[in-house]
This record gives structure tokens, C-alpha cells and sequence, in this order.
């Protein structure tokens, strides 16, 4: 019987608390609401619940749902962005500033290719590179593009990076100024290339 | 709070709202292919739409096609409305069923995982630490809720809209809006221990 009693009571709470959501935002039907105040004005339990789901329903209407995947995705998108992939993994683990990382890691990625001229001592070192030839072309690697894809690009036109990355993520690239134009047709022509173009020393990338 | 009732409303008693009307009205036009009066309706629906969808999608791209979707049958079939509910709940009853078929379409596996990188995003010192942090605990529960649970809680909290409204929405009985109300309220209580407290 006793059982009863507190099963009743156990109920009528549950019944209550059930309501409290729409009774908050006001839209219970006059019934109800009549039923939900009394119940609160002789239970402090249900009263306490009644105050932690306001507040609930307040901070989930004030949350920001569309602002906050909006900012998520262009993050994403931003990281999709900073070329090359590999580099950029590279980069992460050996915790360096970027563009000087960025070069050190393709640095040692290309090897011979790369003549390194902004970089630090240690970098000259490591490339055992001979005296830095004149860029005269520009290169832009499209995002998530492998070393190896580089790499096989650079030698298809016997490229030699000069140095790179500038801000817009582009590199400065020798070619044999005889062969440029033909050169540039083909790293036109390469997946992994999103832009290729003639850079003369007088005027500059 | 931007909620229906303020602005798309067939109410509940006697009283008749001009913002019922206007809907009513709007949707009148619309049959008779009034562009002004259906832009006039997408303008009004689009921040709210866009919220409801938003949290049932979690994919911000797909966002703008479902609402569209959605919009188009209003123009093109304004005479399904039938007068038994509110305008505006035939219209989230049908951005309801069109958000799901997206959500069964979509086959990137981004999925939930979204707004639980949150914690990760860069601290900004000019934020008010402690409710950024609670605000960035909250959403991230919400996205570990099943889209048909945030859908509940959204239109509770959000759109203000009462339970046989939010049950005529998504086609279930009103039994079934309680339950999941009552399973949603309590994770985002366990998540948010401590947060909601006086």
C-alpha cells in the first residue's frame, strides 16, 4: 500500500517534470498550466527542476547552431587550402614557422632541385645546393598535392625551386629559359599544378 | 527570440492574429503565382527555416538546397495547405521530410562530428571564457543528440512551438515527442552538470 503511495507521488513528478519544457516557453494549454503551478507551489523538487530547465531552454535557444557549423566548415575549408599536403604535415611535427618550415621540409623532400635563399645557414648546409639561380617562373600547387607529385613535376621541366613559399602560397621556379615555354605547357598541363606563369627578373613575381 | 508565434500563427481560441492573416493571405496570392507575396513569405521564413534545418542537417552546404526544396513545394503546390493547421506548421512539416530525404541522401561521412571540434577552436581573449566554454559544452551535447531529438528540442526551445504542434510537424504521435523531449533534456543535463545550476 505504501508502495502505492510513493508510486503514486513518483508519478505525479514524472508527470510534472514531463510538462516543464513547454511550461517555460509558456506553451502548455490553460489545463495544464494550472496543474504544473499548483504542483510547483508545494513541491521545492519540481520547483528546482523547473528553474534548471528554464535556464536549459534558454541557453539552447540562445546557441549560436548556425554560426558555430558555418565557422567549423570554413575552417575546414581553410585547412583544405594551404598546400602542399605533405609539406604541411611535415611542418606540424617539426613544430618550425611556416613558410621557412615549409621550405626547409621540401628542401630536404627535393634535394638537388632546391636552392634554398631565404632560409637560415643550416639549410644551405643540408642542400649542398650550388650558387641560387634566377627564378622565372611561378608555381602554385594545388591543395593536398604530395612531395612525389612535386617532385615529379619539377622534374619534367627540370625545375629548380628558387624560393617559396610567398604569402599566396606560390613558389619561384628555374627552368631553362630557352625551354620556358614549353616548360609552362606542360606544368599547365599537370593535375597537381593550379598555376604556372612567366616571371622576368626585371618586373618581379 | 525569433520564434513562430510572432510572426506565422493560426492560434490557439478565437483571437485572430494579423501575422495568421497575413500568412493565410500570403499563401492565397501565392496560388494565384503572386511572386511579390511568396518572396514576401520566403523572407520571412528563411531565418527560422534555416536554424530548424541547420540542426537536423549538420552540413551547412546542404542547408540552402533543402530550404529551397522546401520553398518550391510551397510555390508550386500552395493549395495542399488545408487550412487544419498553422501555415507555418505545414511548412516545417514539409522542411521536416525534406531535411530527412537529404539527410538519407547524403553520403559524406562528415556527419556528427562537427561541432565536437569546437573545444579545439582557437581561444579568442576579447570572449567571455566561461560562457564561450558552456556555449561551445552545449552545442557539442546537442550534436551527440539523434537529428530527430535536436529536431524536438529546436522546435521546443527555439521556435517556442507547443508538443501536438511539434508532433503534427514530424508525422509522430504526441507520446513520442514527450519521450524524446525527456531522453534530450536528460543528456544535455548530464553533459552540462554544473552549467545549469542557479
Amino acid at each position: 500500500m505504501m508502495g502505492d503511495i510513493l508510486r503514486l507521488d513518483s508519478d505525479r513528478h514524472g508527470e510534472i517534470r514531463a510538462l516543464l519544457p513547454w511550461y517555460v516557453t509558456g506553451r502548455l494549454e490553460p489545463e495544464e498550466h494550472a496543474r504544473v503551478v499548483a504542483h510547483l507551489a508545494s513541491c521545492p523538487e519540481c520547483r528546482t527542476e523547473a528553474r534548471v530547465e528554464r535556464r536549459l531552454g534558454m541557453e539552447v535557444a540562445q546557441a549560436p547552431v548556425e554560426l558555430e557549423l558555418g565557422w567549423q566548415e570554413m575552417r575546414r575549408r581553410i585547412a583544405a587550402e594551404r598546400p602542399p599536403a605533405g609539406a604541411l604535415a611535415a611542418l606540424r611535427g617539426a613544430g618550425l614557422g611556416a613558410a621557412v618550415a615549409a621550405q626547409a621540409v621540401l628542401l630536404i623532400a627535393l634535394g638537388g632541385w632546391l636552392v634554398p635563399r631565404l632560409g637560415p645557414a643550416p639549410y644551405h648546409a643540408l642542400a649542398a645546393a650550388p650558387a641560387p639561380a634566377t627564378a622565372n617562373v611561378l608555381i602554385m600547387f594545388r591543395a593536398g598535392s604530395s612531395e612525389g607529385s612535386v617532385r615529379l613535376a619539377l622534374a619534367a621541366v627540370g625545375g629548380r625551386v628558387t624560393d617559396g613559399p610567398t604569402r599566396a602560397g606560390a613558389w619561384m621556379v628555374h627552368v631553362a629559359t630557352a625551354d620556358r615555354q614549353r616548360a609552362l605547357a606542360t606544368l599547365r598541363a599537370r593535375p597537381e599544378v593550379s598555376l604556372a606563369q612567366p616571371v622576368d627578373p626585371a618586373t618581379g613575381p | 527570440m525569433a520564434g513562430l508565434r510572432g510572426a506565422a500563427s493560426i492560434e490557439r481560441g478565437s483571437a485572430v492574429r494579423p501575422s495568421r492573416l497575413d500568412d493565410a493571405q500570403l499563401l492565397a496570392r501565392i496560388a494565384d503565382r503572386d511572386l511579390r507575396a511568396f518572396e514576401r513569405l520566403y523572407r520571412a521564413y528563411h531565418p527560422r527555416l534555416s536554424r530548424f534545418v541547420s540542426n537536423i542537417l549538420r552540413r551547412p552546404h546542404l542547408v540552402e538546397e533543402v530550404l529551397n526544396d522546401t520553398m518550391m513545394v510551397v510555390w508550386r503546390r500552395p493549395g495542399a495547405y488545408n487550412g487544419t493547421s498553422r501555415v507555418s506548421t505545414w511548412i516545417f512539416a514539409i522542411a521536416y521530410r525534406t531535411a530527412l530525404k537529404a539527410l538519407r541522401r547524403a553520403d559524406d561521412p562528415v556527419p556528427d562530428d562537427r561541432l565536437k571540434e569546437l573545444p579545439s577552436s582557437e581561444p579568442d581573449p576579447e570572449q567571455h571564457a566561461e560562457r564561450g566554454q558552456a556555449q561551445r559544452d552545449l552545442l557539442a551535447a546537442i550534436v551527440e543528440l539523434s537529428p530527430d531529438h535536436r529536431a524536438v528540442i529546436d522546435l521546443t526551445y527555439f521556435h517556442e512551438l507547443g508538443y501536438a504542434e511539434i508532433a503534427e510537424i514530424m508525422g509522430c504521435p504526441v507520446g513520442t515527442v514527450k519521450t524524446r523531449m525527456f531522453h534530450a533534456r536528460r543528456h544535455l543535463r548530464q553533459r552540462l552538470a554544473g552549467c545549469l545550476a542557479d
